[in-house]
């Protein structure tokens, strides 16, 4: 029946193939001009598992820019006896990398009228004062206590130091903002850098090298901008009068550096394969034409394109990444056409066409079970594979054939000449060489490890990490801190929240393992509420009690009698505003790094120490409220292996269900059909045990390139299981060879490559596939003689 | 005519030139003598006279006390007089004492650059790093007999904010200082002299702990450790301890 209809269909698209090859002329050149009309997207979200914390993370990460920022850290070649001139070469390199690129600098701590700013922000003290903090401020005032305070002052102001305190004292001489003040040297600090001050520059401890803090809106994921961002700085580090070394810190190095290490694994792999493809298509199939073969993939690959952005709507870049894996796969459709033609005439596609159909849907099985991921990219993936596959598949029986030759008789040179069909000569020995083969690989499996860090697909230069280690060496702050962030639609809600969670986190871990911006501005709220009642406080005698024990104690101590009157003046003078303090410009610099409004939504982030324990202790507080969340760099990197992994292994138990099932369903008889499955089953043993044999761990990128070596072997499986069963003499089992080879040279390119990444997909694929290979063709027929003597066809 | 006058100006610019010149040229020649004359001054020890003219003082203070300084980085500042008051520093670590608290307070000036800038100073000026501060200050010759330098903090200097000008005085000798009068933005000044210098003298290991002025502390000695608070990251007038919150 199937081939019934598969022949009368090749005859009618024979008889028509000049319309079909127009048409399809017309639907490529349309594809071409389809690519500059589709969105793509650039979005790693879609790619990331529905897990809201992960994507909640990701997305706070990239809208706050934070990790965007790019640190120099710079030195004088010759180190100078002071520090005033690598502060002039930091100016001068600030000064010229301002533009497009570099859209702010940091360089340091304004300091031209810090003091006066921060004598005003002491006007906004009784706000922040709150009912306890009230009570210890009453309890305070008796004549002894202020006397003794006093004493105090006159001692301070004695001091070789002492002017420069005395606008303090006068304003505040019960040291009621001492607790805000230490709150705000604290959140200056919580950079988490060994930084010191001098003439207002960020400077290391050893008083040698200089840190610039740069903003830039080149994202971390824009590899040519990056690119464009490194080379602007380096120029003008080369073109500074001073002789300066710099060091670049930034996420931008690893994106320039893969990248480059990618692009030269990537010429590596090119060459390597294509002169392995073009010679062995060459010698071995001696036709030029055989280079159509590489054609259709290619094909295949731009229609689907165009297909499933119009189904989709979207598509994104990382989905496309994945069409050479299409190629990879669905070239050996051709392959086997290609052969059969060639070995037994144009006929013998109708013979194949039932074992390479079968093959292509399992195959397509695999991708299917994508559907059942909870990852929206996934979708999309399957969509655009399962179209690419199809389309190659129909090209590949359709097209091929005519478009190779139109001979009518086979062209049986080299490789493609005549053989028997049948099993080879009997060897026993083999099963029982194969058996021992999967059990060593079976214990081998035992030491098998899941490594789900994310940092082991880093495959940046060794200077990257050097330069890092350098600089944490030199500026500390090795690992960055966790962020508890609290959203809200306007500041004042976003601020209210905050306030109530930076208590209870305060309460937690501590006043001092917690930064927060809440303990020095809070809600307009709460502020007039502690407005209202210093106001009351002072009203009702306390600032009468204060004034009669400070007048006791001025004789004593010299001071002249409006020695403190700016506090006094100042008392009831506090104004509210709304918002943030937005006069004060070292508050402004607070605010850029606890507070972030994007699309009017407003965000107040506070930091603490990325544990494991502090996430445990702080969880329940996000966990009443959707907008209140924590992001962890280091969980998170954790958390997206996590859930990338759970994902694919669940796909993965999806897809053979699938294989399963269609195998069952196509093959209609069960021996056939577990006979299919043993290259499948010795593939992924050799895979799961070769990879503790040389020190690697089980990883989200080799389950991937695992999923692409069952679509392949479950074909080997299929067309060797065919060839015996149906007596084929289509030169299916050259043809299995000649896919296997095309495939083992490509990925093994990939062993020469020096991204790990591209190493690991090389090495599952090449085992993988060499295993598979091997069993389809060694054990598959002796399994075949042993379980189905008498069964051929 | 023309040509008269245009070459009046050529000749007035260059004499205005080579003048500037030549001022700057005396500057750093001065700074530099300076500079070398200190440099061979390894040890100061020295007794001090301020008078402290402050607004939030009804009347001029006088205070008397002693300084040690040991190149490389120990200064010491002992006041006995009218309170007794002990400051060292050593390198970035700061250490004061003073007999109404009676406990010993550490800060570390890197982490502080507000204590940095301000117990900074003084010992900036006992210092011998003339030429360094031109990046900091204005500087500029006020007298050559005795020699007279008046520092006017720049734009980028934290000082400015609360000092107007400092005005040095040198020994004959040139090879200490006699006098700095500080003017304060606020119109308060402080007035230092120096007496019976003693240059290159061995310092006394006393000199650098907390409250061994020579007279009349000697019998406090060093504070017990229990009693040193280790304070790097806030001012040293703390009373209160009760945080500031968010209200009830």
């Amino acid at each position: 029946m199937f081939d019934k209809y598969f022949s009368s269909a090749f005859d009618h698209i024979s008889k028509n193939r000049n319309k079909f090859h127009v048409l399809l002329i017309v639907l490529i050149g349309l594809s071409f001009w389809g690519l500059s009309r589709i969105h793509f997207e650039n979005n790693i979200e879609k790619m990331l598992p529905a897990n809201q914390e992960v994507q909640r993370s990701i997305r706070f990460l990239r809208e706050s820019n934070i990790s965007d920022k790019v640190m120099l850290s710079i030195s004088l070649k010759q180190p100078a006896p002071d520090i005033s001139l690598l502060i002039e070469a930091t100016d001068e390199l600030a000064d010229s990398l301002k533009g497009d690129l570099v859209t702010d600098i940091i360089t340091g701590m304004p300091e031209g009228d810090v003091i006066q700013q921060v004598i005003n922000f002491m006007g906004y003290i009784p706000q922040l004062t709150d009912k306890s903090r009230l009570e210890s401020i009453g309890s305070g005032i008796t004549h002894e206590n202020v006397d003794h305070k006093l004493a105090q002052i006159f001692t301070q102001l004695l001091s070789p130091g002492g002017g420069f305190m005395m606008p303090f004292f006068r304003s505040d001489p019960l040291g009621i903002s001492d607790e805000v003040f230490k709150s705000l040297r604290d959140l200056t600090s919580s950079l988490g850098y060994r930084v010191n001050i001098e003439q207002g520059h960020l400077i290391s401890e050893d008083g040698g090298h200089t840190l610039l803090i740069l903003e830039t809106p080149v994202l971390l994921t824009d590899g040519l901008g990056a690119g464009k961002l490194l080379a602007h700085i380096h120029k003008h580090v080369q073109h500074s009068s001073h002789d300066i070394v710099v060091k670049i810190i930034a996420g931008h190095c690893h994106t320039v550096s893969n990248e480059k290490i990618v692009k030269k694994d990537i010429m590596i792999v090119c060459l390597v394969a294509s002169t392995a493809f073009l010679l062995m298509f060459l010698l071995v199939f001696r036709d030029p034409r055989a280079i159509l073969i590489l054609l259709m993939p290619f094909l295949s690959v731009l229609l689907s394109i165009n297909l499933s952005a119009i189904i989709l709507g979207t598509l994104s870049y990382f989905v496309i990444g994945f069409g050479a894996v299409i190629v990879g796969i669905a070239i050996d459709y051709g392959i086997h056409v290609y052969v059969a033609k060639k070995t037994a005439g144009p006929r013998s596609i109708i013979t194949i066409a039932r074992p390479v159909i079968t093959g292509a849907l399992t195959t397509l099985s695999v991708f299917f079970s994508f559907f059942f991921s909870t990852v929206s990219g996934y979708t999309q993936l399957a969509c655009f594979s399962i179209i690419s596959i199809l389309i190659c598949l129909l090209l590949s029986m359709f097209l091929l054939p005519h478009l190779v030759g139109e001979e009518s008789r086979p062209d049986r040179k080299g490789i493609l000449r005549k053989t028997e069909a049948g099993i080879p000569a009997q060897h026993k020995w083999i099963v029982a060489a194969w058996i021992v083969f999967i059990l060593a690989l079976l214990l081998s499996m035992c030491r098998l490890d899941f490594n789900t860090d994310i940092r082991q697909f880093d495959g940046s230069e060794q200077h990257v990490f050097d330069d890092e280690a350098e600089f944490h060496r030199i500026w500390g702050n090795e690992t960055e801190p966790a962020i508890l962030v609290v959203g809200a639609p306007t500041l004042e809600e976003a601020l209210q929240k905050n306030d109530s969670i930076a208590q209870e986190a305060f309460r937690i871990l501590g006043r001092d393992n917690f930064s927060s911006i809440a303990s020095i501005w809070n809600s307009r709220q709460i502020r007039v509420r502690n407005l209202q009642r210093w106001n009351d406080f002072w009203k009702g005698g306390a600032e009468r009690d204060l004034r009669q024990y400070i007048n006791a104690s001025l004789d004593k101590y010299r001071f002249s009698s409006d020695a403190f009157d700016p506090f006094f003046n100042d008392l009831y003078a506090s104004r509210l505003t709304d918002g943030m303090p937005d006069e004060l410009p070292f508050f402004e610099n607070l605010q850029e790094r606890f507070v972030m409004i994007n699309d009017n939504r407003c965000q107040i982030m506070s930091y603490f120490d990325d544990t494991e324990e502090n996430m445990r202790l702080l969880r329940p507080l996000v966990e009443r409220d959707q907008s209140i969340y924590l992001v962890s760099r280091k969980n998170l990197s954790k958390s997206i292996s996590d859930s990338v992994l759970s994902e694919i292994v669940k796909l993965s138990f999806i897809a053979g269900g699938l294989i399963l099932f269609l195998l069952f369903l196509l093959l209609r008889d069960i021996r056939l059909s577990l006979l299919s499955l043993i290259p499948v089953l010795t593939a992924i043993i050799t895979i799961l045990g070769i990879l503790p044999l040389l020190g690697m761990g089980l990883t989200a990128i080799s389950i991937i390139a695992a999923m692409v070596v069952v679509g392949l072997c479950i074909d080997y499986g299929i067309f060797i299981v065919y060839h015996y069963h149906r007596n084929m003499d289509t030169g299916t089992d050259r043809a299995v060879t000649l896919s296997a080879v095309t495939t083992v040279i490509g990925a093994g390119a990939l062993l020469f490559a020096q991204h790990p990444v591209m190493f690991i997909i090389g090495v599952t694929l090449v085992s993988g596939i060499t295993a598979g290979y091997a069993s389809a063709m060694l054990v598959v027929p002796e399994m075949y003689r042993m379980t189905l003597p008498h069964e051929r066809k | 005519m023309k040509k008269i006058i245009r070459s009046i100006i050529a000749a007035w610019i260059i004499v205005l030139s080579l003048a500037a010149n030549a001022h700057v040229d005396d500057l750093t020649i001065v700074l530099t003598r300076l500079e070398k004359n200190m440099m061979e001054v390894n040890s100061i020890e020295t007794t001090f006279q301020q008078i402290k003219k402050l607004a939030i003082f009804k009347q001029n203070i006088e205070i008397n006390g002693k300084v040690y300084m040991q190149k490389p980085g120990k200064f010491a500042w002992h006041v006995f007089k009218p309170i007794k008051y002990s400051m060292v520093m050593n390198g970035s670590q700061m250490r004061q004492w003073d007999e109404e608290t009676g406990t010993i307070q550490k800060v570390s000036l890197k982490k502080n650059p507000a204590f940095q800038a301000a117990f900074g100073q003084m010992r900036l000026w006992l210092s011998s790093s003339y030429l360094s501060m031109r990046s900091e200050y204005e500087i500029e010759l006020r007298d050559e007999k005795p020699l007279v330098l008046e520092f006017v903090p720049l734009q980028n200097n934290l000082a400015r904010n609360y000092i107007q000008s400092v005005t040095v005085t040198f020994r004959e000798d040139e090879r200490y200082i006699q006098s700095i009068a500080i003017v304060e933005i606020g119109g308060d000044s402080t007035l230092l002299n120096f007496l019976d210098i003693r240059l290159n003298h061995a310092i006394p290991d006393s000199a650098w702990r907390m409250g061994s002025a020579p007279d009349p502390l000697k019998q406090n000695g060093d504070q017990p450790d229990h009693l040193i608070q280790h304070r790097s990251d806030s001012p040293s007038y703390v009373l209160h301890e009760t945080p500031v919150g968010c209200g009830d």
